[in-house]
């Protein structure tokens, strides 16, 4: 809601103006929106809900810093199942999903041996712990029970239009040579579903794309006591897991939700050590009835050591401190990868890919915009749309702005024109009529360890 | 939640009347909505606002809201505590987190504000 000239005497109904909240998301009514399975938990965890692409999720239990602060320190449990799952599978399914994200998804396959994983035949989901006919379940190893079948990589990527811009940022784990998961933003499901298939047609690439959304929950346990927390409820060796590797068929724990009744059931689910917020931690994907009995169980398992349920207002602070891209901020289509900064990810050598040439092109003539942190070094918190000037002169616009708990500032990130990017640039940002005055920073703003 | 001695404005400021001044602030309810206060803007002393006036902004991690003068007055003090230390609004909205005092300059408009059972309707009334 806009308010409109600061004079204007408040009419309308009883409720108090704001001027927008600066998380991509509307506030207070959820009713209309999608439900994730632990909806009924957040109700039980007095979460202030709201709408976020569509999704009624919660958006803090305790307060936004408090659930901040506990992941820097701790650990933080999140709801992440309104994020989608695509799976792309068929003889070309390498094929398509190489030619539509910049990254070299080949890699995701260099160190496992072609022959024993491909197990594209089988329709079973990555949650389900059906195994391949080869991996006899799990092993005993020196004392330390270990699964045959070893960690397999996923990585991050932009996936871009014919124009250069980005159509979405994801995950793709290598569950087989002919078998993709894809880990997509909530509010490009369906988007980035028909895109992958009509790229599908306009290369006849024999390779069927399926949207597994609503059969997965989604949670992220991140912070420095994650592995510990975790490990405690799976039977999967984590020190073992490292950075963008996940493990399928994990036996993970829950209490009974009846006390009375049977001891302690096991879920299957598939583990990554990946992540939004900067910290160390994991990503688990189960099934979707199974998530309230994870959920409660991870929570009690990890209250001992600090572990808090965490909303997305404090995903947003934490991945912002990070300097990790937020889709509709600092990626969309009109953006592309180099101008975001995600250089690392976009492998133009690999092959051809959409948007390869475009992008290339850009590069080479100079791009127009160049994402940069920013501190405000007079008081103000700037926020996504603030024109950054310099000497007066409109050089750029906030993409992501707010206090950084972790670092007590008002930091932005902004696209400005490349020239102007370097750290120490002192510069200005309109915030609310005022021009503010901040400082190029290096980017990240922060980070662990 | 609701102090006695005070009155109240739609927009969720209250007012203590103390002889010709008074002292604004935010109510309990409105600091609850916004979440963890981080930024305070207030005016100089001095400034004169119309009642309904913006004479500030409450900044939270997520939202920034407008703060609205109840009666016609000028400044006399701004809390500069806030400045630094903006949960202040947070953990005690009509004690350490007041925000100014004021002098009154229509004392008729004090009774177009809400008493503190209209308040507590206007509130609990599901608005």
């Amino acid at each position: 809601m806009e308010t409109a000239s600061p004079t204007r005497r408040y009419q309308s109904s009883n409720r108090r103006v704001t001027k927008g909240v600066v998380l991509p998301g509307v506030p207070g009514n959820a009713e209309r929106s999608r439900k994730t399975p632990l909806l009924e938990v957040h109700s039980e965890l007095g979460a202030r809900m709201m709408d976020f692409s569509g999704w009624a999720m919660p958006v803090e239990y305790s307060g936004i810093l408090a659930e901040h602060r506990a992941v820097r320190q701790a650990a933080g449990l999140f709801d992440v199942s309104h994020m989608g799952e695509i799976v792309v599978q068929g003889p070309e399914a390498e094929a398509l999903v190489q030619l539509a994200v910049t990254n070299d998804i080949t890699r995701l396959f260099d160190d496992v041996p072609p022959a024993t994983d491909d197990i594209a035949a089988r329709d079973y989901g990555p949650a389900t712990g059906n195994r391949a006919a080869e991996d006899k379940g799990p092993v005993k190893d020196k004392g330390r029970v270990t699964h045959r079948r070893g960690p397999r990589k996923a990585l991050y990527t932009p996936m871009c239009n014919r124009e250069g811009g980005t159509v979405d940022d994801l995950l793709v784990y290598g569950m087989g040579r002919n078998r993709f998961l894809l880990i997509v933003n909530a509010g490009n499901i369906k988007k980035d579903y028909d895109w992958l298939r009509k790229l599908a047609r306009d290369f006849r690439l024999e390779a069927e794309v399926a949207d597994h959304s609503e059969d997965y929950a989604l949670l992220a346990l991140q912070g420095p006591r994650a592995e510990e927390i975790l490990s405690g409820q799976v039977d999967a060796d984590l020190r073992e897991l490292k950075p963008f590797r996940f493990l399928e068929g994990v036996q993970l724990t829950v209490e009974p939700a009846n006390p009375s009744g049977p001891g302690d059931a096991v879920v299957p689910c598939l583990i990554s050590r990946t992540g939004y917020t900067g910290e160390d931690g994991f990503e688990i994907l189960i099934e979707a009835d199974q998530a309230v009995p994870v959920w409660r169980s991870l929570l009690t398992a990890g209250e001992p050591a600090g572990l808090v349920p965490a909303g997305l207002g404090a995903r947003d602070t934490l991945r912002f401190e990070a300097a990790l891209p937020l889709y509709g901020n600092e990626l969309d289509e009109d953006t592309n990868p180099f101008e975001a900064r995600l250089d690392r990810f976009v492998k133009l050598d690999k092959g051809e890919f959409v948007g390869r040439e475009e992008i290339r092109a850009a590069r080479e003539r100079g791009l127009e915009k160049l994402l940069a942190g920013l501190e405000l070094t007079d008081r103000g918190i700037a926020r996504k749309g603030h024109i950054v000037r310099k000497n007066g002169r409109r050089i750029g616009k906030v993409t992501s702005g707010t206090y950084a708990p972790t670092l007590d500032k008002g930091l932005a990130l902004a696209f400005l024109s490349p020239g102007e990017t370097q750290p120490g640039n002192r510069v200005t940002v309109e915030v609310r009529g005022r021009e503010r005055e901040a400082v190029v920073v290096p980017l990240p703003f922060y980070r662990r360890g | 939640m609701y102090p006695g001695d005070l009155k109240y404005s739609e927009e969720h400021e209250w007012l203590r009347v103390e002889n010709e001044r008074g002292v604004v602030g935010i109510t309990h309810y409105a600091q609850d909505q916004l979440g963890d206060v981080v930024f305070v803007e207030l005016p100089e002393e001095g400034e004169e606002f119309q009642a309904g006036e913006v004479f500030g902004t409450v900044e939270s991690v997520k939202t920034v809201s407008d703060l609205y003068m109840p009666v016609r007055a000028r400044v006399a003090q701004v809390n500069d505590r806030l400045l630094d230390e903006p949960e202040l609004v947070n953990e005690s909205p009509y004690g350490d987190g007041w925000m100014l005092i004021i002098d009154i300059l229509d004392a008729s408009e004090i009774d177009s504000l809400l008493s503190v059972d209209e308040y507590r309707d206007l509130v609990e009334g599901g608005g």
